[in-house]
């Protein structure tokens, strides 16, 4: 069978031979292996460290921008822009997202009851392409390219660097939506899917057409670089490609698996899976609608700060809305079930909260641009002098803190939850809630004094000399240990993690959910299941311990 | 001489059938195809955004000298009209087990698209177009992503060739053919577009 074949419902199983065989030792299982636990794995471990890593670049722009123009750590405002940049590309591109397509890759598989995940070898790839692109991106920032860098090859290798690591990421996720869409489970019909699949579906079908408009504008850029349309002394203007996914509505694209696993986590810590079932899907899905806005913000600056049309309003306006729907059912949840307080349950609402906080600072965003369209085009007459103007300030890099920190504490806590499947044993729970406070913490005085700083009319970066008023230096400083506090939360996981990887055997999970995955050994075996599950509710595994059927499929 | 008669083969009361196989294959062909019309649309998008901004600016978006031609993007266009018909040929006869007109079909799409790409050789000889004007950057890179995507187009539909010649594919099982015909007509989707946003309205 060609590794593009599906097996049918009776060749599922650990025993199928299309699956090949279990790796025989350590270097095997990373490199050669195409289980998808093992790549969701190296999709995790990397993006932890790279989480780290980006976090400690962002710190150094953070600590320059508390005297912008002294230049402590950088030498130069190109260099500053370079450090700038990479800290932000490398922690949507190379930690957040790539965290999020490794837990997909791990769960989703599991969740719809699949032996393996859609194009094994292919989603291995897409791992090994993704860290190629991304070890040539921070190769060309070394050498002096990127934006803001001054030697041409090296700016047209981050184009190419940046490039790759994006077709990795978007083959990852074609081959998760594959997964949702083509390989569940008999019985497994769409409003049965569990939160977590249904939310990674959605994220991956967003992505799949919002990272192409990233690369689209990469192309661009390789052509105006090369051909010399753009000098290198503009080569600042290059950062606007990662705008297409860190502004909102855009951002939050990130929100939906981590509202999706924060769904699933909640009803397993409240002891009750989360209803109604089919209105969260639904909440899930209209979440994805208001998250496409690459076309929206992106494309090299040329739409830069442009939320003056419909689309971008809508977009805000709607993932408001259901952001605050998913806060009504995870707290109505919460009251009618036995919670068990915990990191679990706190981070998966404080992740929600933040993004709410994101959502209510874009709406605030908003009221310039409309102000200024009503004033243009119906009776309506505005005072445009006593608007706040946010446009082209750092008032969208604080609604970005907030999300990107909102996400982090969502991923800290799914690899708590999850950690008896990924590593065979309980992550420690201290270091969990530890880690989840640090991360609010930070989000929350990351966002509010960027935010702050651009109500004071602090530029958007990349900038060369520090404007605004008296507010903008403490409110950088405010930032600053905002970004230290989410590093401290990135290190906390990352220490937990390496904790519980590196240890020998394994524990019995200390909770168990109704979804598939729980159905599977403590870590997994090779292909999942024994034999192919058949589905009959959302909670399988519920209505199997409730029929006593402790032998059967049926589950 | 055997004792089965037709009321044996077909029974009155049969189980349900096996649930539809899962088309993997055409699944994520979709959702790829998907992504590359997205990156492709943003690319149009710009480049109709921005020759409008010059437009209206009341300059001249093309630069001093430079034509684009009509005739080899609408020969162009032709061939890949053809090219739809082959492959919709190729499908047809797989779907029938006719592998000689399968193989036809398959060769015949392949020099169709190798067709358009070498007049787009010829079509950009003609044009003589600097390159370091902001059209020719847009256009250079609209053409660019329309080469590659035929290219891999091409090596979609020669790799699902050669498993055909395989016995991989058959009237029972042609999933990887219709995928492949599916990317095809992405391909085409994407010509269509560069020929009337460029080629026609420049």
């Amino acid at each position: 069978m060609a590794i593009t074949e599906t097996r049918s419902e009776s060749e599922t199983g650990q025993d199928d031979p299309s699956l090949g065989r279990a790796p025989a030792n350590t270097v095997e299982a990373v490199i050669g292996s195409a289980d998808h636990k093992t790549i969701g794995r190296s999709w995790i471990i990397s993006g932890l460290l790279l989480l780290l890593g980006s976090l400690v670049v962002s710190l150094v722009a953070a600590i320059e921008a508390v005297d912008l123009g002294g230049y402590a750590l950088t030498k130069d405002a190109d260099q500053f822009t370079q450090v700038w940049s990479l800290g932000r590309e490398m922690l949507i591109f190379g930690a957040v997202v790539p965290l999020l397509v490794g837990l997909a890759t791990f769960l989703v598989p599991m969740q719809v009851g699949a032996p393996a995940i859609a194009f094994a070898r292919g989603a291995s790839g897409a791992f090994w392409v993704w860290l190629t692109g991304i070890g040539l991106t921070v190769a060309a920032y070394i050498a002096n390219g990127g934006p803001g860098g001054g030697r041409t090859d090296f700016v047209v290798l981050w184009v190419f660097g940046l490039g790759m690591a994006l077709i990795g990421l978007t083959w990852a996720l074609v081959t998760v939506a594959t997964t949702a869409m083509a390989a569940r489970t008999t019985g497994m019909t769409f409003d049965l899917v569990p939160y977590t699949t249904w939310g990674f579906f959605i994220f991956a079908l967003v992505g799949i057409v919002t990272l192409p408009v990233v690369m689209a504008d990469l192309v661009v850029a390789y052509f105006n670089v090369s051909s010399g349309v753009l000098g290198l002394e503009n080569s600042q203007t290059l950062a606007g490609v990662a705008d297409s996914v860190s502004m909102a509505p855009a951002l939050f694209w990130l929100a939906i698996p981590v509202v999706g696993m924060g769904a699933d986590i909640i009803g397993v810590h409240v002891g009750r899976p989360l209803q109604p079932h089919r209105s969260m899907l639904v909440v899930l899905a209209a979440l994805g609608v208001a998250g496409y806005g690459a076309d929206l913000v992106g494309l090299g600056g040329i739409r830069h700060l442009d939320q003056n049309n419909f689309f971008s309003v809508a977009g805000i306006a709607l993932a408001s809305v259901m952001l605050l729907a998913v806060l009504g059912l995870l707290v109505r949840s919460v009251v009618a079930g036995t919670p068990a307080v915990g990191a679990p349950l706190v981070g998966s609402l404080v992740a929600v909260v933040l993004f709410l906080l994101a959502a209510a600072a874009s709406l605030l965003a908003l009221a310039e641009p409309l102000a200024v369209s009503f004033t243009e085009n119906t009776a309506l007459d505005f005072d445009l002098d006593r608007l706040l103007v946010l446009s082209g300030t750092t008032f969208h890099d604080g609604i970005r803190g907030l999300a990107v920190g909102a996400t982090i504490v969502g991923l800290a806590t799914a690899l708590h939850h999850w950690s008896p499947k990924l590593w065979g044993r309980t992550t420690n729970s201290s270091l969990t809630f530890f880690a989840v406070l640090a991360g609010a913490v930070g989000a929350v005085l990351w966002g509010l004094g960027a935010i702050v700083a651009g109500i004071d009319d602090q530029a958007a970066y990349p900038v060369s000399e520090l404007v605004g008023g008296d507010l903008v230096e403490p409110m950088n400083s405010l930032a600053m240990i905002g970004v230290a506090a989410v590093l401290a939360a990135a290190l906390l996981v990352l220490a937990n993690t390496i904790q519980a990887a590196l240890s020998s055997g394994s524990a019995d999970p200390a909770w168990s959910g109704g979804t598939l995955e729980w159905a599977t050994d403590t870590p997994p075996a090779f292909g999942n299941f024994a034999s192919a599950p058949v589905v009959r509710s959302a909670a399988p595994v519920f209505d199997q311990e409730d029929s006593g059927d402790d032998e059967g499929e049926d589950v | 001489m055997t004792d089965i008669t037709p009321y044996d083969i077909v029974p009155s009361e049969v189980d349900a059938s096996e649930p539809a196989r899962p088309r993997v294959l055409l699944t994520a062909t979709i959702l790829v195809s998907g992504a590359i019309l997205a990156g492709y649309s943003t690319l149009i998008g710009h480049y109709a955004a921005v020759r409008q901004a010059v437009i209206q600016s009341g300059e001249v978006w093309l630069p001093d000298g430079v034509v684009i031609p009509l005739t080899q993007p609408n020969f162009m266009m032709l061939t890949m009209v053809m090219s739809v018909l082959a492959m919709l040929w190729a499908v047809d006869s797989v779907r029938h087990d006719a592998r000689a007109n399968a193989y036809m079909a398959f060769a015949l799409t392949l020099v169709f698209g190798l067709a358009q790409i070498l007049q787009t050789g010829f079509l950009i000889s003609i044009m003589e177009m600097p390159t370091e004007t902001e059209p020719a950057v847009l256009i250079y890179s609209l053409i660019a992503v329309q080469v590659a995507v035929m290219g891999a187009a091409m090596a979609y539909v020669a790799t699902i060739a050669l498993r055909t010649l395989g016995g991989g594919y058959t009237s029972r099982d042609y999933e990887g053919v219709l995928a492949a015909s599916m990317f095809w007509m992405m391909s085409v989707g994407v010509y269509l577009l560069l020929w009337y946003v460029v080629y026609i309205t420049k």
